[in-house]
């Protein structure tokens, strides 16, 4: 697996999937920052920028595209938001599934790159009941934290 | 004098109207402000960003938590605590969507929330806090968090369907 995370709630939501993660080859694409640096201490990261316009996403997605053709994971797991764009479409082109986890503070319509994500992924995780209906894909997978 | 945390995330945005709205509090409680992105200075004990682990304690010691409308929220909630919650909001450039302030509204309506819409009300909200708080604590339910064996049921059926 390749976990692909930024900070905040992101990393909170990625670090609450650590039941299943833990059990499975797991390597991780974060941004650097105060609590990604020290909750992923140990744990086999790859750091990228923060790619913060869309200009940026097309390096990024190179970048993304090179790493999943060395690591080869089976699937690429986020809950991201701008760094998980490019490591979708990458994933897209090496044909490796994608899952995305939607924040539990989504309640609405999701709109910037979580609806670019939401659509990207190959099956969306909610954490509400009503949240399936929201997507083409979605599993119930309860509140993580 | 209460023990205050005030927390705005670890986001790119700014969220200087918290901050600012939080400076009058200094004055009369111990309060600590994880200031983010924002270039204000208020006058207590501050820090741009605060580890995860470090978070967390001070999640559990604080009297009151203060924060934006993100997972915070969820955190204190599980802590047994009653968050008071500002969100950001996309008209005044706070963050890109209007996800904060749907997210509060829901809470609002259902959760153990203590919403502050309008931040020159925040010393009120801190002043009426335990008395909403318990009182919310009584009638406001939590959702249960999916147990670890579900979890790991759920995600790996997903995998699976996914890998053929």
């Amino acid at each position: 697996m390749v976990i692909v995370s930024g900070g905040g709630g992101v990393l909170l939501d990625t670090l609450a999937l650590r039941p299943w993660w833990q059990q499975h080859d797991t390597s991780w694409v974060a941004v650097r920052g105060a609590d990604t640096e020290i909750a992923l201490a140990g744990l086999p990261v790859t750091w990228q920028p923060d790619p913060t316009a869309w200009p940026h996403l097309f390096a990024a997605a190179w970048r993304a595209f090179r790493l999943l053709g060395h690591s080869r994971p089976d699937v690429v797991v986020s809950a991201g938001r701008r760094l998980t764009v490019p490591f979708f479409v990458a994933a897209r082109l090496r044909r490796v599934p994608t899952v995305w986890l939607e924040t539990l503070t989504q309640t609405g319509r999701p709109c910037g790159t979580a609806r670019v994500n939401a659509r990207l992924a190959r099956v969306v995780l909610v954490q509400r009941p009503e949240r399936v209906a929201a997507h083409r894909d979605a599993v119930l997978v309860g509140e993580l934290y | 004098m209460a023990g205050i945390l005030v927390t705005v995330g670890m986001g790119s945005w700014a969220f200087d109207r918290l901050i600012r709205a939080v400076e009058p509090l200094c004055a009369y409680h111990d309060v600590f402000v994880q200031t983010g992105a924002s270039p204000v200075v208020p006058p207590c004990p501050h820090a741009r960003w605060v580890p995860l682990d470090e978070m967390r304690r001070r999640l559990s010691d604080a009297d009151i938590v203060i924060t934006h409308a993100g997972s915070t929220v969820r955190l204190v909630q599980r802590l047994g605590g009653v968050p008071i919650v500002v969100a950001r909001r996309r008209s005044l450039a706070e963050t890109g969507s209007d996800r904060q302030e749907q997210f509060l509204h829901a809470e609002e309506r259902i959760g153990r929330v203590q919403a502050v819409w309008d931040v020159d009300q925040l010393a009120a909200a801190v002043a009426s806090h335990a008395v909403v708080a318990a009182d919310m604590l009584e009638s406001r339910p939590l959702p249960p968090a999916v147990s670890d064996e579900d979890l790991i049921a759920t995600v790996d059926r997903v995998t699976r369907r996914l890998l053929g």
